[in-house]
């Protein structure tokens, strides 16, 4: 009974698009992989938006990202992807040398701002 | 195949090296015993190895020091091997039918979940927020950065915990020569592999080999906790520390003997230095000791092979960090003119608890009940009060939350609990009439 019990709990039908994940190495690398997993199942264009943040700044950047707070993954996703760079929330963008506005296009009016992929970057 | 081969290399590495330094701790175990043990003190190696580079030299890549360490202690093992004497054993006798078909689930168990952990690259809420970002920050700065404890922004990512995990991921990216977070994911299927074959190792060293392949075939295929959800958490880190330090208590019990506290202390550092429920499963099994040691035995040895390394562990973290404040409970729930409010969200746990986590494992919990009312007693039922005494402090921390009862019963009880099912095993494992 703890078997079937076991069993019962375990998703045989994922098997159908995970076999083929497990046994596929040589491509895509696994950072192309992550953006089209379940980590950005709330939102793939973010995955998009924060390989460009992540192309545009230096490792040792301390980034401000603005972006939705209806889901808890916006900051986990952000802090995860950047690092080793220190991302931090919208209280300290004035204080920051990057900023990060993920789909928001009004940022552009704002002085040293440039458009990424995804949204708007401001670099100090 | 991006960092597959060098995650593969530094596994090995990690349990090699476990196996070279543990030579005497190890001696008189079953092989799928010191399978374990290699791996848990290779991993505790590694993390160690991995700190004192980054420490002595921030900031440098430490890949080739290293690697030449880990290489040394490798060719140790085989001078070693070179060197003992092996006397030719009686061949074992071949494995019953039911004892190899146990063993054949365990190894589909452990197939499944290899299939399940390294589909996609490792995204769980927590390991993206705790142990992934710790581990990747510190492969990428080589360093311990002040910050993984101190920014007021990532308060979420729980600097009051251990960092073994973060330690090993960073070093097994070290191996991987960058940071591929599905070859990574490596590491759970073999703990999981690692934790059945120490229930099945430490079973069929006691002449119990059909009751340690049942408890083998249970734990690998105890999906609830070898889940998508829990690859890049701690939880099935700490399920294989959690069994070897239940094995290694039995065997304190059994008898004193050097190599016995040895595993018992490196158990102990283990569970500690991988997650705070590690060191409460510590403290407890030192309770546990205290109280129904056998008579005439002394208390001290055990009880310090069970102790020291949890203070030790306690102490150079708050060296290194200083003091971090743990956000997630809310102790001054403690205090006399508290207590009544307390008592209340006791009760909401309970409540919460047995109208919800209770009802949906029914099934399991009913069949366990059953097999301990139609099975007798054995030696290892003396894991059980440990293993409830854990259980009632879980309810008692469900209650203390800072964020709420309900969040953390339905967050965290269910998925910690079942960290407690390996060890379980081993006592529903010896209790099964070997035929």
């Amino acid at each position: 009974m703890l078997a079937a019990a076991s069993a019962a709990s375990f998703h045989w039908r994922s098997l159908s698009w995970r076999w083929p994940g497990a046994m596929k190495w040589s491509e895509p690398s696994s950072e192309e992989l992550r953006a089209k997993g379940t980590g950005f199942g709330f939102d793939p264009d973010y995955a998009v938006f924060l390989k460009a943040v992540r192309a545009s700044t230096p490792p040792d950047a301390t980034v401000s990202v603005i972006a939705p707070r209806t889901h808890e993954l916006y900051v986990y996703q952000a802090a995860f992807s950047l690092a080793p760079r220190r991302v931090v929330g919208p209280g300290e963008a004035a204080v920051v040398p990057f900023v990060a506005f993920y789909k928001d296009d009004r940022a552009l009016s704002l002085p040293k701002s440039r458009r990424i992929s995804g949204g708007v970057l401001i670099q100090r | 195949m991006s960092g597959l081969g060098g995650v593969l290399v530094g596994l090995s590495a990690a349990a090699l090296s476990g196996l070279a330094l543990g030579h005497g701790m190890l001696s008189g175990l079953s092989k799928a015993e010191k399978l374990a043990w290699s791996l848990a003190l290779g991993l505790l190696v590694q993390a160690a190895l991995f700190l004192l580079l980054v420490t002595l030299r921030p900031g440098a890549d430490p890949a080739l020091s290293f690697s030449l360490i880990c290489a040394a202690l490798v060719a140790l093992l085989l001078r070693r091997r070179r060197r003992a004497e092996t006397p030719s054993r009686p061949a074992a006798p071949p494995l019953p039918f039911s004892v190899r078909w146990l063993l054949a689930a365990a190894g589909a168990g452990v197939a499944l979940f290899l299939i399940v952990a390294v589909s996609e690259p490792m995204w769980t809420t927590d390991y993206l927020a705790v142990w992934g970002l710790k581990a990747k920050t510190i492969f990428t700065t080589a360093s311990v950065p002040a910050r993984l404890f101190h920014d007021p922004e990532t308060p979420w990512s729980d600097p009051e915990y251990p960092l073994l995990l973060p330690l090993d991921l960073a070093a097994l990216a070290v191996w991987a020569r960058g940071w591929d977070d599905r070859a990574l994911a490596l590491l759970y299927p073999l703990c999981q592999t690692a934790t059945a074959a120490a229930a099945f190792g430490f079973l069929a060293r006691r002449g119990r080999v059909l009751g340690g392949a049942v408890a083998a075939a249970l734990v690998a295929c105890f999906f609830p906790l070898y889940a998508p959800a829990h690859v890049g958490m701690a939880e099935i880190v700490l399920a294989l520390g959690l069994v070897l330090l239940s094995t290694a208590l039995l065997d304190a019990f059994e008898a004193d003997s050097g190599a016995a506290r040895a595993r018992l202390a490196i158990a102990s550092l283990f569970c500690v230095a991988t997650k705070l429920e590690g060191a409460l499963f510590a403290d407890l099994a030192a309770l546990l000791w205290l109280v129904a040691r056998p008579r005439g035995r002394a208390w001290a040895p055990v009880l310090a092979a069970l102790l020291v390394p949890p203070v030790a562990h306690r102490a150079l973290m708050y060296l290194a960090r200083g003091s971090v404040p743990a956000r997630d409970f809310d102790v001054a729930l403690l205090g006399p003119s508290r207590w009544g409010q307390w008592l209340g969200r006791i009760a909401e746990a309970v409540s919460r608890i047995a109208s919800v986590e209770v009802v949906a494992a029914a099934i399991p919990l009913a069949a366990l009940a059953g097999f301990f009312l139609v099975t007798r007693r054995s030696f290892a039922d003396r894991l059980l009060p440990l293993l409830g005494a854990q259980v009632v402090v879980y309810v008692v921390a469900c209650s203390l939350s800072a964020f709420g009862v309900v969040w953390l019963v339905t967050a965290w009880f269910a998925q910690i609990t079942w960290t407690l099912f390996p060890p379980l095993t081993v006592v529903l494992g010896a209790r099964v009439v070997e035929t």
